[in-house]
């Protein structure tokens, strides 16, 4: 399936009110029970097969019921039990597997159907497929790689139902990115791509994300202000880092002699030669001072081939942090998006803004180092 | 007893050689003492068409790019058997487009570090059979021969008379990737 292109999407007005919506907590009473059973099934344990028991380490998600009804926990048996378990676990609540399992023993598909699991399928099927099936039918092939959802019965195994079943994609350029899910805009050589309301994102290949350094820097004339550029990167590690050059944070991870991200005068450099460990990447403009900032000037990002995408840091003279642009790790490909949020306050409302929560800080200003 | 190591220059008929070739590994043995050095060191290899241009951006194979779209042409994530990267080689799946797979390895520029691949004392690419994992050829040290370049061509496999032939060509680069890009048409 082939994603909507996001430069023609209409324009989201509700995306800030999403960026600073508050974390909602975890309710402390049990989980909702999920019913996966279709409306038209016998109901569950009458003439169906009982799967295996999952094995105490099971790694596998367990979406079967037991044989035997188990009453529902106590509240504070479903706390333990969030509070000791990271996995998802939609079996029964009784049970104290901490596993993700989907199949029976002898199965990896997941199988909520009435019957016996086919042996050796890697299909995720929620279908109650009829006895008997021929081997020609694709609702349940004995070695399917496809996902069923559809509530086949016997009776509706019909050749259009079959020809419905999907089909894999074959990873192919032709058809689009496989991984962005679209054809994404490029960047080349010899013209610099300007990324503006109409032109938000743009995505590197991944050999332009690969190879050489990043670079970014501010160019900014002084009738701007005490402009400062300052970054926020997070790395896979799960270390959330922020950079400002003119106080010493310049490398990321922090104290790092390999940084992956490092500030340098005026910008930042990212080494691509370890892309892979660099998940998310916000440069912001913002004023020590906290004054009030002409802004204007421009962000501008080149690749080691002197590919170069510009992003305008104009907007109407105010206070705060100027969110310019964000860089996404996606498969290896850098989408760059320019973002253009002027965000009140100092850097820490900058980060939070922007999902960086991960960071401890000394002020408004200042992270834990 | 192995073979003597080939020459820079010199080839091999893989195919003539052992008509029931169908992938080889290409293995790529580099080191030095310089930590920097072996931790910016990168092996890619080019799938190029007869003019020694690759056939887009998605045919440079390298930690980034782990295979080309046809999937003929795969590196390693982790190599064995002293090499640092190891590429499979599917010969029969290569596009009839491809006429030659170059394997380069470069510096990766741009962090202010100071190195060149005349730091290295070991810069080798070998020929194993895909089937048996056997050696088939060995280059030489292309190590001695470098000075301020980083960027290099160790070799190459090449269509020719049907099969494929495998030629160590150990040209340097002063400008490194950049250059080796601009050679083999890679979009930076």
């Amino acid at each position: 399936m082939t994603l909507p292109d996001p430069r023609r999407a209409p324009a989201r007005t509700d995306l800030p009110w999403l960026r600073h919506r508050p974390l909602r907590r975890v309710p402390a009473s049990p989980a909702p029970r999920v019913n996966l059973q279709h409306p038209g099934r016998p109901p569950l344990g009458t003439g169906r097969v009982t799967p295996a028991a999952p094995s105490a380490g099971a790694s596998s998600l367990d979406l079967t019921r037991p044989s035997a009804p188990v009453p529902a926990p106590a509240p504070d048996a479903a706390e333990a039990s969030v509070a000791v378990s990271s996995s998802l676990d939609l079996s029964s609540p009784g049970l104290t597997s901490s596993s993700l399992d989907l199949s029976s023993a002898a199965s990896s598909s997941l199988d909520l159907s009435t019957q016996a699991p086919a042996p050796a399928s890697s299909s995720l099927d929620l279908s109650t497929p009829a006895p008997a099936e021929s081997s020609s039918d694709l609702s349940t092939p004995p070695a399917a790689s496809s996902l069923d959802l559809g509530p086949s019965t016997g009776a509706a195994a019909t050749p259009s139902a079959r020809a419905l079943v999907p089909v894999r994609r074959q990873p192919s350029a032709a058809q689009g990115d496989p991984v962005l899910g679209y054809e994404p805009e490029r960047v080349v050589v010899g013209r610099p791509t300007l990324l503006n309301r109409d032109r938000p994102t743009v995505a590197l290949t991944r050999v332009q994300s690969g190879v050489g350094v990043l670079r970014l820097t501010m160019a900014v004339g002084s009738g701007v202000g005490d402009l400062r550029p300052a970054a926020f990167c997070h790395l896979s590690t799960g270390e959330t880092v922020l950079l400002d050059h003119n106080r010493g944070m310049t490398t990321a991870p922090a104290g790092s002699r390999r940084p992956v991200v490092q500030a340098v005068d005026r910008g930042f450099l990212v080494d691509l030669r370890q892309v892979s460990r660099l998940q998310r990447l916000v440069i912001a403009g913002f004023s020590p001072t906290s004054s009030s900032l002409a802004w204007g000037g421009a962000l501008r990002v080149e690749t080691i081939g002197g590919a170069r995408v510009d992003v305008p840091l104009e907007r109407e003279p105010g206070a705060g942090s100027l969110v310019a642009l964000s860089i996404l790790n996606v498969g290896g490909q850098l989408v760059l998006r320019a973002e253009r949020q002027l965000v009140p306050g100092a850097l820490r409302e900058a980060a939070l803004a922007f999902g960086f929560d991960g960071l401890t800080w000394v002020d408004a200003w200042t992270p834990l180092g | 007893m192995p073979a003597a190591p080939m020459k820079r220059g010199s080839n091999a008929a893989l195919t003539r050689e052992i008509p029931h070739l169908r992938g080889v590994v290409l293995g790529v043995a580099l080191s030095s003492s310089e930590p920097v050095l072996n931790d910016n060191l990168v092996v890619a290899t080019l799938l190029c068409d007869d003019d020694h241009k690759v056939l887009s951006d998605e045919h440079m194979v390298f930690f980034n790019q782990l295979a080309e779209p046809d999937l003929s042409v795969t590196q390693l994530a982790a190599a064995a058997g002293g090499d640092v990267e190891q590429v499979e080689v599917d010969l029969d799946g290569v596009p009839a487009d491809v006429h030659r797979i170059v394997v380069v390895a470069y510096l990766n520029e741009g962090m202010g570090h100071r190195r060149t691949l005349g730091q290295l004392r070991v810069a080798q690419i070998r020929v194993l059979n895909l089937a048996d994992g056997a050696e088939l050829v060995r280059s030489e040290n292309l190590a001695p021969a470098l000075t301020g370049e980083t960027g290099l061509v160790l070799g190459e496999l090449y269509r020719h008379e049907g099969g494929w032939k495998f030629k160590v060509v150990g040209q340097g680069y002063p400008n490194g990737v950049v250059g080796i890009a601009a050679d083999h048409g890679v979009g930076l």
